[in-house]
């Protein structure tokens, strides 16, 4: 679909509502890379990254040495917000910089090539104005580029949402969007897929149904389920 | 209030004569002639406000306010500036009792407050490390800030047998808190004394507090005490001043005192 893969470096927005499939696709990436040697950060907002390691383990494709010999780190970012003092309701440009410079400074001690935010729809909720949000994703983006760390942003939205960001300005910076969503047929609740934009590659326009299986997450042409599966 | 201080002595010896007729009492501040002012004994419950300048030995007054308490009374000195050591070292210099309960709140603030906002500077200027991330538990997070006139409260709830109490000061209360909720504190402070038999003390610094707030507690106070520094031929004279006695203003007055040996006494 992807046409070879998202381009090191490019920060991509999985955007979807609840139970779309967002974390784990994220999850999954992160563990893909960590199998052929590509370090990564999960980066937690929302939820305690102890359990979401415990959902991990439910997952064949899920290694518990991966964690052990530090391949992959999983940190809680209101860990960082206390540590670093952002803990108010709202953060200044002051605290934006500190936090970009922050996880920029933990991936790159860390060394990791592929590092998942979620969410930053979380992270965003702190920040007033539109314009301090964009210069937070520029910069999360630019700075963690420039280490050749490709970047999964997890955005939520709602079900019934027209745009593809809570705050719309994400969608516009970010250098890919993939949309997961849910799909009603025949009474029956579909997870789907589609790429809507992937700079530097020529990607599959096409939706796509999406399987979380124990194998991980299995994508098949949609209204074709059945057959052809293939592998994310 | 105008009206000229009375000499303490004249007022002891007119306190004198009763005095054998009544159960023994403890001593108030353990300066004769400003308890005698006082005729010698405060009614059960009351509560006062101690105020002076930094300097001018409210902290050693407030003290002596813990060591002239009776065998049955039972003594808590809640410090928010001064270490614990430093406070039973005072009281040995002075040969008094050590053996005062002390709540040392300045500790809880350091220890919840000053030590994390100390953490909070050193990783905005020198960054987190991995490895500095991972010794953090997201759980050890949650632990919300102290809330120091709630932890006061809970304090006061335990008290049941008369007391004294001395809080040095009130002014770091004042600081933490809303002063609505610090007023609500000493009122309770002093339900709390008249109910089991009590006395409190509490100290503040003139002039750094809203006028509305400081009328307020001088309004709930039963007594209300000052200390002033003047200079004269090159020297500091301390006055300490009774400004309100409710109920008996003729009681109010001023005595010239010192710093010695025994803590703080009248100077000649």
């Amino acid at each position: 679909m992807l046409d070879g893969g998202i381009p090191r470096g490019n920060t991509v927005l999985i955007s979807g509502s609840c139970g779309t499939g967002k974390t784990t696709l994220s999850l999954e990436y992160l563990v893909r890379g960590a199998q052929v040697h590509e370090r990564g950060l999960f980066l937690s907002v929302t939820e305690a990254s102890h359990k979401i390691q415990q959902n991990l383990a439910t997952f064949d494709f899920f290694d518990k040495r991966l964690v052990d010999d530090g391949t992959l780190t999983f940190i809680d970012v209101p860990v960082l917000y206390e540590k670093l003092g952002l803990s108010k309701q709202e953060m200044t440009t002051e605290d934006i910089d500190l936090f970009v410079g922050a996880v920029a400074r933990l991936a790159s001690d860390l060394k990791v090539q592929r590092l998942v935010m979620d969410s930053i729809t979380s992270v965003c909720y702190r920040i007033r104005h539109e314009e301090e949000i964009r210069d937070l994703i520029l910069k999360l983006g630019k700075s963690l580029s420039d280490i050749s760390c490709t970047t999964l942003l997890v955005s939520e939205i709602g079900p019934q949402e027209n745009r593809y960001s809570l705050y719309g300005v994400e969608e516009a910076i970010a250098d890919g969007v993939i949309l997961l969503g849910n799909v009603q047929r025949r009474g029956d609740l579909l997870r789907t897929l589609k790429i809507i934009k992937m700079r530097g590659t020529t990607h599959s326009r096409a939706q796509y149904v999406l399987d979380l299986t124990p194998l991980g997450v299995l994508l098949a042409p949609y209204l074709k389920g059945g057959r052809g599966w293939e592998a994310a | 209030m105008s009206r000229p201080p009375p000499t303490p002595s004249s007022k002891a010896a007119a306190a004198g004569p009763a005095q054998p007729a009544e159960a023994p009492r403890d001593p108030i501040f353990g300066i004769p002639e400003v308890d005698a002012m006082l005729a010698g004994q405060l009614p059960k419950g009351w509560l006062s406000i101690l105020t002076g300048p930094p300097g001018s030995g409210i902290e050693i007054l407030a003290k002596q306010f813990a060591q002239a308490a009776g065998a049955r009374e039972t003594v808590t000195y809640y410090t928010t500036s001064e270490r614990t050591e430093d406070i039973r070292r005072a009281m040995r210099d002075f040969s008094w009792r050590d053996d005062l309960r002390i709540v040392n709140l300045s500790d809880d603030y350091h220890d919840t407050v000053l030590s994390r906002d100390l953490e909070v500077s050193r990783f905005r200027e020198k960054g987190i490390s991995p490895q500095e991330i991972a010794q953090f538990r997201l759980e050890k997070l949650e632990a919300p800030p102290v809330n120091f006139v709630t932890r006061m409260l809970v304090e006061l709830a335990a008290l049941d047998k008369p007391f004294r109490l001395i809080i040095d000061s009130l002014d770091f209360f004042l600081e933490q808190a809303k002063p609505s909720a610090v007023v609500s504190l000493v009122r309770q402070i002093r339900y709390r004394a008249q109910r089991v038999g009590g006395f409190a003390l509490l100290t503040l610094h003139p002039g750094i507090h809203e006028p509305r707030t400081v009328g307020i507690l001088d309004d709930v106070a039963d007594l209300l005490l000052d200390i002033e520094i003047s200079k004269e031929h090159m020297q500091f004279l301390h006055h300490l001043t009774i400004r309100k006695v409710r109920n008996h203003p003729e009681r109010t007055g001023s005595v010239k005192i010192t710093v010695g040996e025994k803590g703080v006494s009248s100077a000649p």
